[in-house]
């Protein structure tokens, strides 16, 4: 407790809550890092800007500051999503601002954009839910349920695992990106059409 | 062999010497031509593809449970036609890449007709005898814009439900008669279930077949009136200079449809387009930003969101925002290039008929009309794009809105300027090149033929 608020509480909140991404040195929110072991790894490596906690702790230290996140701060617990129910839940909550291919989009009225959430982890966006960073809304677990939030991960990081079908997705840019690249297919064929009309030469 | 049967077909039909004449039809080379051929057979792309795929799509709105094999959609509530498109892409074999072979046709489709009307508006081939072909190929234009919006509207998947409701809420906006209108077109309030069906046949039956219907009367006009010619030595509006149709036109056109098959094919395979099971089902109360129409629309959506906010009063009636800049604007835009081969009689005070062209600074005022227009339109369709731009660039959206508000006024005003001073230039470095010539009177349309 005490070695958590002296050491992690400037960069991860006192209640672990997180500091808005549009800070460079933010630590994510850490409401669903339930696992001590996968704390300990954080620890251990350092993740980013985060310090590697191996020369400021002793390795006593580190276990009990693990302990207090995975069993004091840690309140979100994510097990068995259902995919499909996430991608509902995701179109309806989420994708107004995130988009639906979770790349991001314009937030008009804040001028702040919602991030992409491409190759988040699991407990950073099971954490931005239940807080909220920024100009984004909370979403407490009297709106969605623990499973629900699960089920939403699972979504989020299914979509970008496997190769979309049908080709490079062009950054999931939609029509805008599509048009462009029809008017490069219009292009190449006049291009072909002023060879044809050489006669084929050079 | 094939003599004897040519033979036995000849002495029965009379056929051979009709079909001399047609073989030795002539048109002249330029690759210019050759633009409205590539939207030609994009539209012959479209109906094979097309074909295929409505063996399978289902246009119905009946509320399904998805069961296919793409796993983040099972058990998901959706309409009829949403899965069918789902299954189309994900269970029947090579039914992806016909699906994207179609929705990029349609984009190369209208593509090559904006390019193809580019060409023929700077070389003033809309003149007389060609004012009536003008006005076919701006109707195929139309309809061929209302048939793409109308093809990735029947998928229903959740960013098309977007669009429909724009499209739904302009025709709506439409003074006195709107309402009627979208009773007409979408069969009731949308999200209705007559919506999908109805859409679904204009989409596959009436549309194509007067796009069809008026692509015939275009190229026969065009066989009728013969071909224009660019400008040059043995050329005027009486003599044609080119290639016959058999064998040397036949085989280009055809090595053309094999080219553009083959990029259209290979864009099919490779880039993916309108991936609707990222989208998710259309649900009236989802929805999803950098949401955008197909580029060909990209200019209207443009003009709505550059447009300010501004409720126009009537006595007791009110007209819509979106009236304007919505429904208004592209009219006028349609009305005016309707009108203008007309108008450019009034602007050259020039009745004749012309089979030779005219090139583009040799009209310093059309061309630099033209140009104008072109980058109004290019700021309009930036704009229907800002938000995705926003993102990609990382600018603030708000700041961008304004600057495109600016640029509106601004660069088509600049552009007019520079393409006039261009044309000039290069018009009075010619005529000190060249003499010109007095033109021949010319009234009929009948021309003198003179193949390589
Ligand atoms: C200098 C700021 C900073 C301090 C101090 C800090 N962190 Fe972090 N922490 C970060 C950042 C930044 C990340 C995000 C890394 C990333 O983006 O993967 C992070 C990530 C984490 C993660 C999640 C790792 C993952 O990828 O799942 C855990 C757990 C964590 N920190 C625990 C702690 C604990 C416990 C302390 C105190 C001993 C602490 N952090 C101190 C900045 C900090
Ligand atoms: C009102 C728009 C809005 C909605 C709705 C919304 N978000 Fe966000 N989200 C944002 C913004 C803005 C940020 C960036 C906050 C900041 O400045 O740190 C953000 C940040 C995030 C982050 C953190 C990304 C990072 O790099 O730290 C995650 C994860 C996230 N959102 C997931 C979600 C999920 C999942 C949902 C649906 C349950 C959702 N968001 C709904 C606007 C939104």
């Amino acid at each position: 407790m005490q070695i958590y608020l002296q050491q992690c509480a400037k960069c991860h909140g006192p209640t672990g809550e997180g500091i808005s991404a549009a800070v460079t040195i933010a630590g994510p929110n850490l409401w669903a890092e339930d696992d001590p072991g996968r704390v300990m790894t954080a620890l251990e490596v350092g993740p980013s800007h985060m310090p590697r906690f191996e020369y400021i702790l002793s390795v006593a230290q580190m276990h009990a500051v693990s302990d207090y996140v995975a069993h004091t701060i840690a309140q979100i617990h994510l097990n068995g999503g259902d995919l499909s129910r996430g991608g509902e839940l995701f179109r309806r909550n989420c994708a107004a601002c995130h988009r639906t291919a979770v790349r991001g989009g314009g937030l008009v009225f804040v001028g702040t954009n919602a991030p992409s959430l491409t190759g988040k982890s699991a407990a950073l966006i099971a954490g931005a839910i239940r807080w909220g960073p920024g100009p984004m809304p909370r979403f407490p677990p009297s709106v969605l349920s623990d499973h629900q939030v699960a089920s939403i991960v699972d979504y989020i990081r299914y979509v970008q695992q496997p190769a979309s079908p049908g080709g490079s997705a062009l950054n999931w840019y939609g029509p805008v990106a599509e048009g462009f690249v029809a008017w490069v297919g219009v292009l190449l064929m006049i291009g072909i059409v002023m060879w044809i009309e050489k006669g084929g030469k050079g | 062999m094939i003599a004897s049967i040519a033979r036995w077909l000849d002495s029965r039909t009379r056929a051979a010497k009709f079909a001399r004449s047609i073989m030795n039809h002539v048109f002249p080379d330029h690759w210019s031509f050759m633009l409205g051929e590539i939207a030609l057979y994009a539209f012959v792309i479209l109906v094979i593809t097309g074909t295929f795929m409505a063996l399978f799509f289902d246009g119905s709105s009946a509320d399904v449970v998805y069961h296919g094999s793409y796993a983040p959609l099972v058990g998901v509530h959706m309409s009829s036609a949403y899965q069918s498109v789902l299954h189309l892409s994900f269970d029947v074999p090579a039914g992806l890449v016909i699906r994207q072979m179609h929705h990029w046709a349609a984009d190369i489709f209208l593509g090559a007709i904006a390019a193809h009307l580019l060409r023929i508006y700077f070389t003033a081939a809309y003149r007389k005898p060609r004012e009536l072909n003008w006005m076919i190929g701006l109707t195929l234009l139309l309809l061929a814009i209302a048939n793409g919006f109308l093809g990735y509207s029947i998928c229903d998947d959740l960013l098309s439900g977007a669009g429909l409701r724009i499209g739904y809420s302009i025709l709506l906006s439409v003074p006195v008669i709107g309402p009627w209108l979208t009773f007409l077109a979408f069969g009731g309030t949308i999200p209705v279930s007559a919506t999908i069906p109805r859409l679904f046949a204009m989409h596959i039956f009436l549309f194509p077949a007067l796009i069809a219907t008026l692509i015939g009367a275009h190229l026969a006009l065009i066989w009728r009136q013969m071909h224009t010619n660019y400008p040059g030595k043995g050329r005027n509006d009486r003599v044609i200079v080119g290639s016959r149709l058999w064998p040397s036109y036949t085989l280009k056109s055809i090595g053309l449809f094999l080219f553009v098959f083959a990029v259209v094919a290979a864009l099919g395979s490779f880039v993916q387009i309108d991936p609707v099971w990222i989208y998710g089902p259309f649900k009236a109360d989802a929805i999803l930003p950098g949401a955008q129409p197909d580029w060909y629309l990209g200019w209207i959506e443009g003009a709505m969101r550059l447009f300010p906010s501004v409720n126009t009063h009537f006595g007791k009636w009110l007209i819509p925002e979106v009236f304007f800049p919505g429904f208004l604007f592209p009219a006028v835009v349609f009305i005016l290039l309707y009108a203008f081969p007309f108008i450019d009689k009034l602007i050259s005070l020039d009745f004749r008929a012309h089979n030779v062209l005219r090139m583009p600074w040799e009209q310093p005022f059309n061309t630099a009309l033209g140009c104008a227009v072109l980058a109004f339109l290019s700021v309009l369709f930036v704009a229907g794009g800002d938000d995705v731009i926003a993102v990609a660039a990382g600018a603030p959206l708000a700041w961008m809105r304004e600057l495109l508000r600016y640029l509106a006024f601004a660069a088509p005003l600049l552009t007019g300027v520079v393409a006039y001073a261009i044309c000039e230039t290069i018009r009075r470095r010619r005529s000190r090149a060249i003499p010109a010539q007095p033109a021949e009177p010319f009234e009929r349309s009948e021309v003198n033929v003179e193949m390589r």
